[in-house]
């Protein structure tokens, strides 16, 4: 034991400093330790000193405290702060963008559903009924607009109820006479589109828009928007999500290949007849046909479907037998043409009123004691609610009321 | 040329070729010219003006009184020697040997060295700027051998050996200096203060009966076995009150250690507690409730303190009123059975 630590000692100021420089060999230490134990007063000059020192030194200090490691200044303390501080700052970024797109889209699809006369103003009357209207076009959904599917879903279902039940009400002598037309359209749909009954019935109902309206193609675009969702989650959503991009002639591949517009190319392909309800204006229904003119969309094809009447007017109603076509303009006239609709030459009103629906419909004939069914008539509905046949759609004859 | 020289010999004499002797108390001691030439250069003692005949006195005077860090009587090595002085703050002790010996260019260079740094140390550690100023006053008297004993100047920087660093040691000697003046001060004054009816607790009679007695000599026997370590740990955190902190920054080791160990030591003593007094007779549900009792009650807090240490802190307790959370600590407390030691969030929260 160092003699200066022995009992009844203290250790000198040089043990009791070499002790707090630790500079003691570990025997020393412990005598210094086990005198400090029992001695009060060298404990009071050891932390006294050592007290002084820190506050002479504050910095160096051996039992460094993770708090207190920081000496290089705040920049220093928030160096690697700024990795994830950039990243949240990205992440917000994005995320306001986002807001602000789903923000317009929301606008769009708000004005599409709630506003339907703004939509009837827009969406052609001819047999591009089932087209996408030329305003401002719903941007290719995204990825975060894909998980409102059901939702969406609910909606247009909800919507398409109440357009259904009013319609049904305001149309019902036309209902059951369509429901055929229907079934056949959306047979034709589900070659194109295995979107399930729901997708199937609005877009036949769309597409005789005697049943549905101009609410069921609205629904259909809205509902073919939410199936192609996930088809556009990739692709530049620029190009649709400007509201000026949207009103311009569309000449993008984007465009061309969404499902609406393929479904109206196979309707009018297949002359599927399309006629616009019966309440339409004739005023609203040139207007229409103007946007949809203006609009451009599949111009040349949808020209060659579009028969060019000698009234100029548009096509109201329209049946087809082989090359023999019958329409019915907006102002209630009827125009015959043999020639799958390059030649028309106007027919003489037979009747009395004025002509609503032409369509084609059943001949019943027996053949060797069989009963068959071909299609070969025209039938012409008139706002009196006569029906007159024709074979050849220029002369008509009143058809005999069943039970008459 | 060989020569022998006296330690009181002052006459100045030029540096040397031959082994520099000296014969003191038949012990011959001898330091090579080429060494003595090195550590010339090394204690750079020339840029405040020491001439090089009394940094040789100096140093053979500092290898004369430690014999080189060996044993009385041991001839150390020409490797032995220069060890030695590697070991040593050569600088700060040429510096603080020739202040000792009155060499006002010395005097200067300590003043502009360590005179703010002492004056700083002296208020720092007594918390007071006029206290410490005087303080640091009066040292500097006392360094500069104002105080004769028997007719000598006295310094105390001769007992500066060079081992820790000079200004370590200044703060040392000064916190000595205050502490044991303030010792003295608080006694003085005792009669004619508020703290003189404290005192009546203090001086109160010795707890008696069989257990307080028992108990007594179980505390000082497992005390007594615990590492020297784990006592001062025990001694400074329930006894003086230090923060982990503190005790951590003084045994180099971070404060959430001495809060571990804090916990293991009382842990340790509570358990050799019980054992003792159940070997002493009592049953294992007495030695809980003698425990269990308090300290207050029972006034082994003295008891305690007499056992941990012979001289009384409490002075001290009272200067350090930076920490009043600190003062009611007894280790007592702390032994019983619903008592885990100090917490780990305490080491945040005392800072």
């Amino acid at each position: 034991m160092n003699p200066t630590i022995q009992h009844g000692m203290h250790p000198d100021a040089e043990v009791l400093t070499a002790f707090a420089e630790r500079l003691l060999s570990d025997t020393e230490r412990n005598d210094v330790l086990a005198h400090m134990a029992t001695c009060g007063r060298c404990r009071e000059v050891v932390f006294l000193a050592q007290s002084s020192m820190e506050a002479e030194e504050p910095a160096p200090s051996v039992t460094t405290v993770p708090e207190r490691k920081s000496s290089g200044g705040w920049l220093t303390g928030w160096r690697w702060s700024w990795i994830p501080v950039a990243a949240l700052a990205g992440v917000v970024g994005f995320a306001v963008i986002r807001h602000v797109d789903r923000a317009t889209d929301s606008e769009t699809r708000m004005a599409q559903n709630l506003s339907p006369s703004e939509m009837v103003q827009s969406t052609p009357t001819t047999n591009t009924a089932a087209t996408q209207p030329p305003g401002p076009r719903p941007s290719p959904p995204s990825r975060a607009e894909s998980k409102e599917k059901p939702a969406a879903h609910e909606r247009l279902d909800r919507d398409a109820e109440l357009d259904r039940k009013s319609l049904d009400e305001r149309d019902r002598f036309v209902a059951q006479k369509k429901d055929e037309l229907a079934k056949e359209t959306l047979s034709a749909a589900a070659l194109k589109d295995s979107g399930g009954s729901v997708h199937g019935t609005l877009r036949a109902r769309a597409k005789s828009s005697n049943v549905g309206g101009p609410m069921a193609q609205n629904q259909v675009q809205q509902q073919n928007n939410v199936q192609l969702q996930q088809n556009y989650a990739n692709e530049d959503r620029q190009v649709s999500a400007s509201p000026d991009s949207a009103n311009k002639p569309v000449s993008s591949p984007i465009r061309s290949g969404a499902a609406s517009e393929t479904v109206t190319v196979e309707a009018a392909d297949k002359a599927i007849p399309v006629s616009p309800a019966p309440s339409a204006a004739p005023a609203m229904t040139a207007m229409q046909t103007e946007s949809a003119d203006i609009s451009g969309r599949n111009f040349e094809k949808r020209k060659a479907g579009n028969p060019v009447l000698p009234s100029k007017l548009a096509v109201s109603s329209e049946a087809t037998s082989g090359k023999r076509i019958v329409a019915i303009d907006t102002a209630g006239s009827l125009f015959c043409s043999e020639d799958a609709g390059k030649h028309w030459a106007p027919v003489k009103a037979q009747w009395s009123g004025r002509a609503v629906l032409v369509k084609t419909g059943p001949s019943m004939g027996a053949v060797g004691g069989l009963l068959t069914q071909t299609i070969a008539r025209f039938e012409l509905t008139t706002d009196k609610q006569e029906t007159w046949v024709s074979d050849d759609g220029k002369t008509w004859t009143l058809k005999a009321e069943a039970g008459k | 040329m060989a020569y022998l020289r006296d330690v009181d010999d002052l006459a100045p004499s030029e540096p040397v070729d031959e082994p520099l002797r000296l014969d003191f108390s038949a012990a011959a001691i001898a330091l090579e010219p080429a060494l003595l030439d090195q550590l010339w250069g090394e204690s750079e003692a020339a840029s405040w003006g020491l001439v090089r005949s009394d940094f040789d006195r100096i140093i053979l005077m500092a290898a004369l009184r430690q014999n080189f860090g060996l044993a009385p009587g041991v001839i150390a090595s020409r490797d032995e020697q220069a060890a030695f002085f590697r070991g040593i703050r050569l600088a700060e002790l040429v510096l603080a040997s020739a202040c000792a010996e009155g060499n006002e260019r010395a005097w200067e260079q300590f003043m502009a060295v360590y005179g703010s740094q002492l004056t700083r140390a002296a208020i720092a550690i007594s918390g007071n700027e006029t206290v410490g100023r005087d303080l640091a006053d009066a040292f500097y008297a006392e360094l500069y051998g104002l105080n004769t004993r028997e007719g000598k100047r006295k310094c105390p920087l001769e007992s500066y050996r060079g081992r820790g660093s000079l200004i370590g040691w200044l703060r040392t000697t000064l916190s000595q200096r205050f502490v044991d003046h303030y010792r003295r001060t608080y006694r003085e004054k005792a009669l004619d203060d508020d703290t003189h009816d404290l005192a009546a607790p203090l001086s109160s009679p010795e707890p008696d009966g069989a257990i307080q007695v028992t108990l007594r000599n179980a505390i000082g026997d497992t005390l007594s076995s615990q590492p020297a370590e784990e006592r001062f740990v025990l001694a400074a955190y329930y006894l003086d009150g230090r923060t982990l902190a503190e005790i951590g920054n003084l045994l180099d080791v971070h404060e959430a250690t001495i809060s571990r160990k804090l916990k293991r030591a009382t842990e340790a003593v509570r358990k050799d507690l019980l054992k003792k007094l159940e070997k002493a007779g009592l049953s294992r549900r007495g030695a809980q409730e003698a425990l269990g009792t308090d300290p207050r009650d029972l006034e082994l807090g003295i008891d305690l303190k007499k056992l941990l240490q012979h001289s009384a802190s409490d002075p001290f307790r009272e200067q350090m009123s930076s920490e009043p959370a600190t003062k009611d600590r007894n280790l007592t407390g702390a032994l019983l059975p619903d008592t885990t030691g100090p917490r780990a969030s305490e080491a945040g929260s005392e800072r």
